[in-house]
């Protein structure tokens, strides 16, 4: 985080997402990358403070998604202090945190990546809106997305403590249980996400699935990588968004590493470019080979298609059966096609739905035995969850009092940042030849982006209004030959 | 003003907690809630879509965030309204979705969002480092600030 590279500041300070693409001296692509707000000094912040504070702390890096740092915090800290959470504990946890899931790919779907696959890729710029998604689902789909994302807040509210920075998850446990009457709201709130799930994905096969042009740009070469994926599994190796081990496959599919969030550093390396401060993490075992995919690369990718990728399925019915039915489309897996995370997205949808209705269900969740008080000197503690966005580590040291001495932070974005920048390359590499820079260039970059949901900053801005992608095409001297955005 | 219309207002003050001048827009929206009892206040570290589900229901939201402009000095204060924030376009992100997209797709779909809302945005220097310090360019410029806001509230 300490080497700053000089871009322009405003662009910077706004929150703008920026892609350099740099070409050669024959004027084609040679490497592109996303640039994103550099933030300074979280480690500096963090020292000397109770680690205790860092489940509160932590979520509010970010406004998008404060429930999983949360979580990935509250398990961490569980391990600092070598304490088990008592099963109750565990399971209303991942209540809210499968609550929380389904209402950040619910607003995906709907809102970010809708504009590209309901409206479609072709629409005209000014139609590629939200507006333009309601109008092509109905007025009643955009009620029924109110409806439904409200009543899951108000599950993550009701555990949580509050609904924008939950404050629930404690050493040991979670501060409060689930009273009858809550229990009985959330079966009726998880029945009717498993309908709205349901409904999303019927209209995902009606708009998309049923025309074939979207179908041959799923599974087309557009942003095909051949990568590894990543993604916690259970001891079944399905799909789990809050505990198990992770779980790495080959660009072919098949186990390479299975590894407890302990030893994560045995497996993860990050790799530092000197035009970027992002780091790039990679297979550790396979090494760094440059910004290519292939079994020889250790660029792996995580959120929604590569969990799907790395798990032999999914833990409930009706997402199983939709996860055999994509990848029967797609042709076997894993499947490398980046547009099909947008799929893969509402399979997880429709499971976390299911997968609340199992966890509110279930008697245990009543046993009032939600925190076990934890006895041991801390020392270290590593917490591992699935982000919306993907595979989100948190790492912290502190002294036998348990103040912090070192924090280390694997956010789900950055774990995607190098197929990111493969991503981008592959749609400007099309697009851009012997310097001829095709103005279709912003809507292919855009589209990649908005598959990868990324988290551009950690940062919580509005102002100044809208932040649009800006593309910067430079010669093989670093001279800007052209800017694109709206 | 009535009291009445205060008694519909929110006051949303949006920012990040820990991000040095990022958190004008919560300190200020705190201090004003200390004068307009009756007015209903958010201090939130939100962004995108969720800021909908929190301003439903008011007559009147007044959003209090910062902003960096090219020719702004720290400190200064600029009232906006949605209009000056540029049209709805495609979101790239969650974190990329303005005001503006906010309002058209609310509207789109029915939320029951303030009729008037007025925007008071802070020119500051430092949002890119973890602190609970703002620097002392906007520091100073708050007491200010905050009069002004009140005044107009």
């Amino acid at each position: 985080m300490k080497k700053e590279i000089i871009i322009d500041p405003i662009t910077r300070l706004e929150g703008h997402g920026k892609v350099s693409i740099y070409l050669d001296d024959l004027g084609n692509v040679d490497k592109a990358f996303l640039q994103v707000p550099e933030l300074r000094g979280f480690e500096k912040f963090c020292e000397g403070r109770l680690a205790e504070e860092m489940p509160r702390i932590t979520p509010k890096i970010c406004g998008v998604c404060p429930t999983t740092h949360h979580m990935a915090s509250g398990k961490a800290v569980d391990d600092l202090y070598k304490v088990e959470v008592p099963s109750a504990g565990k399971k209303i946890r991942e209540l809210v945190n499968s609550a929380f899931m389904a209402e950040d790919h619910t607003l995906h779907f709907f809102f970010l990546g809708g504009p590209d696959f309901i409206v479609g890729p072709d629409a005209p710029a000014g139609q590629r809106n939200i507006l333009g998604v309601i109008e092509k689902v109905g007025l009643e789909a955009g009620v029924k997305v109110i409806q439904i994302r409200k009543r899951l807040r108000e599950i993550i509210t009701k555990q949580g403590g509050r609904v924008i920075h939950p404050v629930c998850n404690l050493p040991g446990g979670v501060s409060k249980g689930v009273s009858a009457e809550d229990r009985q709201e959330y079966i009726e709130t998880a029945k009717d996400a498993i309908e709205f799930s349901q409904f999303t994905l019927g209209a995902f096969t009606k708009i998309v699935l049923e025309n074939p042009d979207y179908v041959d740009l799923i599974v087309g070469d557009i942003y095909k990588h051949n990568t590894y994926y990543m993604g916690l599994v259970d001891d079944n190796n399905k799909v789990n968004f809050y505990d198990g081990k992770v779980r790495v496959v080959t660009p072919t599919g098949e186990e390479c590493a299975k590894f407890h969030p302990r030893d994560y550093l045995d497996h993860i390396c990050e790799h530092v470019e000197p035009w970027s401060y992002i780091k790039f993490p990679y297979l550790k075992k396979v090494g760094w080979k440059g910004f290519v995919d292939g079994a020889e690369s250790g660029i792996y990718r995580v959120a929604p298609l590569a969990r799907l990728n790395a798990s032999d399925g999914m833990a409930t019915p009706l997402a199983q059966a939709e996860y055999e039915k994509m990848y029967s489309v797609l042709g076997g897996k894993p499947a490398h096609n980046t547009l099909a995370y947008h799929w893969a997205r509402l399979i997880e949808l429709l499971y976390a739905s299911e997968r609340l209705l199992e966890l509110a269900q279930d008697e245990e969740i009543l046993d009032p035995n939600v925190r076990a008080i934890p006895t041991a000197d801390p020392d270290e503690g590593i917490g591992i969850v699935e982000a919306p966005r993907g595979t989100l580590i948190h790492h912290y040291r502190t002294d036998k009092r348990g103040v912090i001495k070192d924090v280390n932070l694997i956010v789900a974005t950055v774990n995607n940042a190098a197929a990111m920048s493969m991503s981008i390359a592959k749609a400007a590499d099309g697009l851009i030849k012997n310097g001829v820079v095709s103005d279709a260039l912003l809507n292919m970059v855009e589209m990649a982006f908005r598959a990868y949901d990324p988290c551009l900053a950690c940062a919580t801005h509005s102002l100044p209004g809208e932040t649009p992608l800006e593309v910067e095409v430079m010669n093989s001297s670093g001279k800007v030959l052209k800017t694109l955005g709206k | 003003m009535t009291c009445s219309l205060i008694s519909g207002t929110l006051i949303f003050g949006i920012g990040n907690p820990i991000l040095s001048d990022d958190r004008v827009g919560l300190y200020i929206a705190e201090k004003l809630g200390e004068r307009f009892p009756e007015a209903d206040v958010i201090q939130a570290a939100i962004a995108g879509i969720s800021i909908l589900d929190e301003i439903q229901g008011h007559d009147r939201a007044i959003f209090i965030d910062s902003i960096m402009t090219k020719s702004g000095k720290p400190g200064e204060l600029h009232e906006l309204t949605l209009d000056d924030l540029g049209p709805a376009t495609a979101s790239i992100s969650n974190h990329g979705t303005g005001l503006p997209s906010l309002f058209a797709a609310g509207r789109a779909m029915k939320y029951n969002l303030p009729e008037i809302v007025e925007i008071y945005a802070v020119e500051i220097c430092n949002n890119t480092e973890f602190s609970e310090e703002f620097t002392p360019e906007v520091e100073r410029a708050l007491p200010g600030i905050i009069d002004r806001i009140a005044e107009r509230i």
